[in-house]
């Protein structure tokens, strides 16, 4: 996948021949051998597609078009030039998103060893620190930052935090989601002086508390109303909503708008409260549907304009161990009722369950569970004991992460100043 | 798009009236009252007190502006018909009372303006309840001089766990939520939702008392207060009130008194 040419190193992506391009129909190629005719016999050999095509061996083409060996290769060369995979140059990306973005200021270098030799990988995604310190400790323990020539640089160990990631943030109900949300948009904001766009779909944005958090931090009146002023919120109550609102976002994006192009970090609060809307619907794929498409358009910007996001998911009551295995052998059907579903959600429910092998489940269904690269999970200390759920004393645990290991956990506070 | 910025929201907030609760405590944790845009639910088994707040909330919203108030209307949805008018009227000749000794001068907050100002209507089920809840929508758009300010829904819990289906019952908790939340956002009313409690089983051996209609439905709710009695035999009439979900402040503990007057104030704080 890489080479190291000249000293400098380039790396090549190969993007898979993708369903949709394998999808195609099959069509006439100008200076080929493939013609209307010739796609009259392949429909009655039941051949309509490109993927189809290419699946057939020489032979039994050659027989059926009645063309010769060279013909046919001509043939299936000019279609996978057309659908096959793509070699993507990553620098000349990297290149091209510079000057798209114009961020040349603040490159982070990743040195990435494995065990034969030192990769070190120039790119342009940014470090993002939470500002919360046991989070940073937990997620970035190597962080190392150095000042060169007023330019900063990170170097990075085994794990870190890049402005390409996609963040979830999942909890039970109450138990802070909302304010661990509001402090790292705050954060964010003090530490990186770009803005944040903050899509509220239960209206629980509060600006009374944002601005107490900044209050309690002794920041000057003008810094407060900066922070303040940097927040942009929308407030959309549907999941046709949410995504209508991204893709906009999007199309101001690459139109240069003026408005939006300090936006660096989309937060989402919550998903769940739009996608329950869509659950026991008659079309149980509309949810998935636009789930899939949401992602699509949070990958799309997370890629191309270096955007942050940071969505924040609800995770059920703790579920026994046992309960969660029989989901996971159950069969595909089973699978399918439980996408954007809740089993646990009935109260009156007494399943026979073991007691202490507690785990929480996301709720958004398994299509979600692999969309987020990082899903950090929020719990109280102890959800049996009333007490303890009453002090302010959280425990967030890393549940899943594209490049960390997931079994950390850290221990933070909810104050004045937000989550600490 | 893209142009509200938070500090444009909470220059709204700060100009925004609360509904106050007359718990003095509560009040002040949650930045002056019950807000506006949102949807508040008062949790609590039964007698402990959640229609009595519902009933002086619904006089408090009433209370002219000079006295801190809103001078709004509120409507009041009973589906499990602890509506009463003559506990309404005894609170609200107090109220009236306690104006008068207070601001002189006010002369539009009487028993028969305060009555007149509450809408009343009983749903039998979910149905009614959507329908009313979609009614609505025509009946704050007509009302523009003395506008609705506050929705009551008591028992909400209590027509939603009649449906068996839980996916349903999901389903149509969302679709009538969320069309609260449109009412909240586009008229800035404020909505207060009872609910009842429940036991669930976590494990084999505990059993915990929690809110009904699961934990899909409390995501949904911006403020929940879970009220009960005190325990404490030194304070037999006591209650007490706990903010369990609010984004303003911790979780955090007050008591307070119910008399025949309506809602009173301890100032003295319980953990």
């Amino acid at each position: 996948m890489s080479s190291a040419v000249n000293g400098t190193l380039h790396i090549y992506f190969t993007i898979g021949c993708n369903l949709f391009s394998e999808m195609s129909k099959l069509h006439c190629l100008p200076n080929t051998e493939l013609s209307e005719y010739c796609l009259n016999i392949l429909a009655k050999y039941d051949i309509h597609l490109v993927g189809e095509f290419l699946k057939q061996t020489t032979e039994k083409l050659m027989k059926i078009l009645n063309l010769n060996a060279a013909q046919i290769q001509k043939i299936k060369t000019e279609l996978k030039r057309r659908y096959g995979p793509v070699r993507i140059d990553l620098a000349a990306k990297l290149r091209r998103c510079d000057e798209n973005t114009g961020e040349s200021e603040c490159v982070a270098n990743f040195i990435l060893s494995d065990e034969k030799q030192t990769l070190a990988i120039k790119s342009n995604s940014r470090c993002y620190y939470t500002l919360i310190g046991p989070l940073d400790d937990l997620l970035a323990p190597n962080v190392v930052a150095c000042r060169t020539r007023g330019n900063s640089s990170y170097f990075l160990g085994s794990s870190h935090l890049t402005s390409k990631m996609m963040w979830e943030i999942c909890g039970p109900s109450g138990v802070g989601k909302t304010q661990m949300a509001l402090t790292l948009a705050c954060n964010f904001i003090q530490l990186h002086q770009r803005e944040v766009l903050y899509v509220d779909t239960k209206l629980d944005f509060c600006a009374t508390r944002v601005k107490n958090i900044l209050t309690a931090r002794q920041l000057k009146k003008d810094v407060t109303a900066g922070t303040l002023e940097a927040i942009k919120v929308e407030r959309v109550l549907s999941a046709q909503g949410l995504v209508e609102i991204l893709n906009t976002l999007y199309v101001e994006l690459k139109n240069g708008s003026s408005c939006v192009k300090n936006i660096r970090l989309i937060i989402i609060d919550s998903l769940p409260a739009v996608w329950f809307l869509l659950k026991a619907d008659a079309n149980r794929l509309a949810g998935k549907c636009l789930l899939s498409r949401l992602a699509q358009i949070l990958y799309r910007l997370c890629d191309e304009f270096h955007i942050g996001v940071i969505c924040v998911n609800l995770s059920l009551i703790p579920q026994a161990l046992e309960e969660r295995q029989k989901q996971h052998m159950g069969s595909v059907v089973s699978k399918h009722e439980q996408d954007i579903s809740d089993i646990l959600e009935d109260d009156d429910d007494n399943i026979e369950m073991e007691p202490k092998q507690l785990i929480y489940r996301q709720v958004m269904g398994n299509f979600w569970l692999s969309k987020p690269r990082l899903r950090l999970s929020m719990e109280y200390i102890s959800e049996n004991n009333v007490e303890m759920k009453k002090s302010s004393r959280r425990i967030i645990k890393v549940l899943h992460s594209s490049c960390m290991d997931t079994n950390g956990s850290c221990s933070v506070r909810i104050c004045d100043q937000g989550v600490v | 798009m893209f142009k509200q910025s938070a500090f444009a929201i909470w220059r709204k907030e700060q100009e925004q009236y609360k509904i106050i609760s007359l718990i003095k405590d509560l009040d002040d944790s949650l930045a002056g009252g019950i807000s506006l845009g949102h949807i508040t639910e008062l949790c609590g088994s039964s007698g402990t007190g959640k229609t009595q707040v519902c009933l002086q909330l619904c006089i408090n919203v009433q209370l002219p502006r000079e006295a801190g108030g809103l001078g709004g209307k509120a409507y009041f949805i009973d589906t499990n018909q602890a509506f009463s008018p003559f506990r309404l009227k005894e609170i609200a000749q107090h109220m009236e009372a306690r104006l008068q000794r207070n601001f002189a001068k006010s002369t539009n907050f009487n028993v028969a303006t305060i009555l007149d100002s509450i809408s009343y209507v009983y749903c039998n089920n979910y149905r009614d309840l959507i329908a009313s809840v979609l009614n609505l929508h025509n009946i704050l758009q007509e009302d523009e001089e003395c506008p609705i300010k506050l929705i009551v829904i008591d028992s909400y819990a209590f027509v939603l766990r009649q449906l068996d289906d839980v996916d349903l019952r999901t389903r149509v908790n969302y679709e009538i939520l969320t069309d609260l939340h449109n009412l909240a956002m586009k008229y800035g009313v404020a909505i207060v939702i009872t609910n009842e409690l429940t036991t669930r089983c976590r494990d084999n051996q505990n059993w915990f008392v929690c809110p009904a209609l699961g934990d899909t439905h409390s995501h949904k709710i911006n403020t929940r207060l879970l009220m009960s009695k005190d325990t404490n035999d030194d304070h037999k009439d006591y209650y007490v009130v706990m903010i369990d979900k609010s984004v303003l402040c911790n979780k955090q503990a007050f008591r307070f008194r119910i008399k025949s007057s309506g809602i009173h104030s301890i100032t003295k704080r319980s953990t």
